[in-house]
């Protein structure tokens, strides 16, 4: 009987023949470890760029989106548990799309981009990898969005074929993620900064769960740290939580929370904080941090306003605004 | 004791076989789940395997070998693996 260690992601997972991963999806058959999802999403969409979120990267574009089922993350307040929690196996549909499907499929559709999303794509990592690499021969540019729970190696692989990420940074406090996601927040912060210093686009996501991780000092204490690590102009994103899966127990954020802690983030020195899951807050629109012109509106997932000069600039002002622009 | 014995009816007798039984089942059932708990405590999880080769089989997943893995070591393994 040979075990198998997994390399992947933190929990370095050893599996004995005929068992699965932590993420139920890399599994030991006969001595190799199996990917068995590769090239079997369970989900496909196509959804405007900003519901991933990515707010500086090629605005109101179209970006064909896919998963598998599977997840190295077990959070459990998990939006998409009935794919990220179960195994291949348990799924009842997988459709079968080759890299080179997927790519064709994509430019069909008019698509620029591929979402690697839903679940964490990480443990779908060899199909994200051929896909990105034929992806990007054509022409189309790659987006990871991911809890950021991997090794640095694997990880800095696959940047040589993604364009941009957004990573959940889920709490500045390993507690939480030792609790709510059954995994620390060391990789976590080791992988984005790996993501910056490979050239990948950053924006940061952090769902706001009342109580939990809605404290202002841990918020101003994680700020600084995007400011110093990643960057003052990497785009933060404060997502409002929903009570689901297994935290039915606490209520949706107030928006009054949402504003506080960007507020705060802005004054640790973030110049681009966003709002999200709120319909039509200011909060989600992107302003000129030089001169507060609003440069990008939102309402939802919809740009309802669109003033950037045509390479980045502030129309008042001309400085330049981080991101990469259509 | 001697209260018990003048009091003792057979339905008593079938009442504790009954509590007995119970007793027994919720044992089996924990012993179950604490091997189970302990299989799955090194990192790995217990899967339908039956169920996944059938939908390698028929092409439903895949039997791609992945990337980023080696062969455990003895030390690794729990000095399980020859």
């Amino acid at each position: 009987m040979s075990a198998v260690v997994c390399e992947l992601c933190p929990r370095t997972c050893v599996i004995p023949e005929g068992a699965a991963g932590d993420c139920r999806v890399r599994v030991n058959l006969g001595g190799k470890l199996r990917a068995t999802t590769y090239g079997r999403p369970s989900a496909i969409h196509i959804d405007p760029m900003e519901k991933k979120p990515l707010y500086h990267f090629h605005p109101g574009a179209q970006i064909f989106s896919l998963a598998t089922a599977g997840c190295n993350l077990h959070c459990l307040n998990c939006q998409n548990w009935q794919l990220s929690q179960r195994g291949g196996e348990e799924m009842e549909e997988t459709y079968r799309a080759e890299p080179a499907e997927i790519v064709a499929a994509a430019k069909e559709e008019g698509c620029k981009a591929i979402a690697y999303t839903y679940s964490d794509p990480i443990v779908f990592y060899e199909y994200v990898y051929d896909t990105s690499v034929l992806a990007r021969e054509q022409g189309l540019t790659n987006v990871f969005v991911t809890a950021a729970y991997v090794n640095r190696e694997p990880l800095r692989r696959l940047c040589r074929v993604l364009d941009a990420t957004n990573a959940d940074l889920k709490a500045f406090d390993d507690g939480f993620y030792r609790r709510v996601s059954g995994a620390t927040l060391k990789p976590v912060l080791d992988a984005l900064v790996t993501f910056r210093e490979e050239g990948v686009w950053v924006e940061v996501t952090n769902l706001v769960i009342p109580t939990l991780n809605d404290d202002l000092a841990l918020i101003r204490r994680m700020s600084r740290w995007i400011a110093a690590e990643l960057g003052v102009d990497t785009p933060l994103h404060f997502s409002r939580f929903q009570p689901q899966y297994r935290m039915r127990n606490l209520p949706p954020t107030p928006t009054d929370t949402l504003r506080r802690v960007r507020t705060e983030a802005l004054e640790a020195g973030l110049r681009y904080v966003y709002i999200g899951n709120v319909l039509g807050d200011a909060g989600s629109s992107t302003y000129c941090p030089r001169d507060g012109t609003l440069l990008i509106g939102r309402s939802g997932f919809t740009i309802t306003d669109y003033k950037l000069t045509a390479d980045g600039r502030c129309p008042t002002c001309n400085d330049k605004i981080s991101g990469v622009w259509l | 004791m001697s209260t018990l014995a003048r009091h003792w009816h057979p339905r008593d007798a079938r009442f504790l076989g009954l509590i007995a039984l119970t007793a027994l089942l919720v044992a089996l059932y924990l012993g179950e789940e604490l091997r189970l708990a302990a299989r799955e405590g090194s990192g790995h999880r217990v899967i339908d395997l039956k169920a996944l080769e059938r939908r390698i089989d028929s092409g439903d997943l895949s039997n791609r070998e992945a990337d980023w893995y080696h062969l455990a070591t003895p030390q690794e393994s729990g000095g399980g693996t020859p």
